[in-house]
């Protein structure tokens, strides 16, 4: 049998449902026999369900000052075959695709002959620095003969 | 409660219009009620409740936590009536204890049972009042929105040991002010 001191310093715990199962029916049967502890246990439930309290209403007003207040998310999500897709992921994939497209234009581009047959040879160039357009006459043979010679610093701009 | 937060969380996100009635449905009252045990003034629980919901929607990218959506929604009442309290303490002097009591409620009480429940409020209010607003949220989480340890550690970022005996702290002190009370002990709200 459990003391009157032992019971009280359990009574929160099993008020508050924090009591575990086999302490409870300890707790139980002291309380049967116990008037005090039990007048304990009565001002502790009040005591919660006093703070429990009831259901508030919420003025309706206040539900359409909220939502007149909301952020516009919509322009975050973007439908995409009927399939949600945030907003940030379809920008990220639009852009992958315009990088895509330009770098396979650029590739597929014909070389811009004109400019070189005013140019001199790109390893005749002043300095010796690469001229600035080498990359994209890659196709072009005598582009291809001019960087076929050893260049360190050629190598290095590509 | 939790059963239909992980698609209220996701209309939220995707701008669903229809999340925001279920999301109010859902929390509106719980937090309010939460709010107004935390600050004690309805009209000051009414604006944070409706700060409350728009943090929620501006910073739903940020949730993360599945399965925890109430405990980052209370979080987030929890700092605005924590900080609002510690700016009134520190600011004005219209505390908690000017509490407004004139709050709209559910009128489907008989007369006398209102008017025990009424007394009872009033006695527990004037005992929230008087209590730490850390102290204040764990009782207020666990018996109001009926949290367990674990969810209320969640919510408010500490150790399961540290609500407990929060818990603990907050009922003896409420018990010994309610006791005060009764045998009309002078100073009990200091």
């Amino acid at each position: 049998m459990r003391t009157c001191e032992e019971t009280k310093a359990t009574l929160v715990d099993l008020v508050f449902g924090e009591l575990e199962d086999e302490k409870e029916i300890r707790v139980h049967e002291h309380l049967r026999s116990c008037p005090s502890c039990r007048s304990e246990e009565r001002r502790l439930i009040e005591l919660r369900d006093g703070v429990r309290g009831r259901d508030l209403v919420v003025r309706a007003e206040l539900r359409e000052r909220v939502r007149a207040a909301l952020p516009r998310r919509r322009s975050r999500v973007i439908r995409i075959l009927g399939r949600p897709v945030p907003a940030y992921v379809a920008v990220a994939a639009a852009l992958a695709g315009a990088l895509l497209v330009a770098a396979f234009a650029r590739l597929s581009a014909p070389v811009a002959a004109p400019v070189r047959e005013s140019a001199p040879p790109a390893a005749t160039m002043g300095s010796g620095e690469p001229p600035s357009f080498a990359f994209a006459g890659a196709y072009d043979t005598r582009v291809t003969k001019a960087r076929s010679i050893p260049d360190s610093s050629t190598r290095d701009s590509i | 409660m939790k059963s239909r937060d992980p698609a209220i969380a996701e209309g939220i996100r995707r701008g669903d219009p229809g999340a925001f009635d279920a999301f109010f449905d859902l929390y509106s009252g719980p937090i309010l009620a939460y709010l107004r045990g935390m600050v004690g003034d309805a009209s000051l629980a009414d604006d944070l409740l409706q700060e409350t919901l728009l943090r929620v929607y501006r910073n739903i990218d940020r949730y993360e936590e599945r399965g925890a959506f109430r405990s980052w929604v209370f979080r987030i009442a929890t700092n605005l009536a924590v900080g609002e309290i510690r700016r009134r303490r520190y600011g004005s002097t219209d505390a908690l204890d000017e509490r407004a009591l004139e709050i709209p409620e559910r009128d489907d009480l008989d007369p006398h049972q209102r008017l025990e429940d009424e007394e009872r409020r009033r006695l527990v209010e004037a005992g929230l009042a008087t209590l730490a607003e850390e102290h204040r949220a764990v009782i207020l989480l666990r018996v109001r929105e009926g949290m367990g340890v674990a969810e209320i550690a969640r919510t408010l970022c500490v150790p399961e040991g540290t609500i407990k005996s929060r818990l603990h702290y907050a009922v003896h002190k409420l018990r010994e002010f309610a006791r005060k009370r009764e045998s009309g002990c002078k100073g009990a709200r200091e």
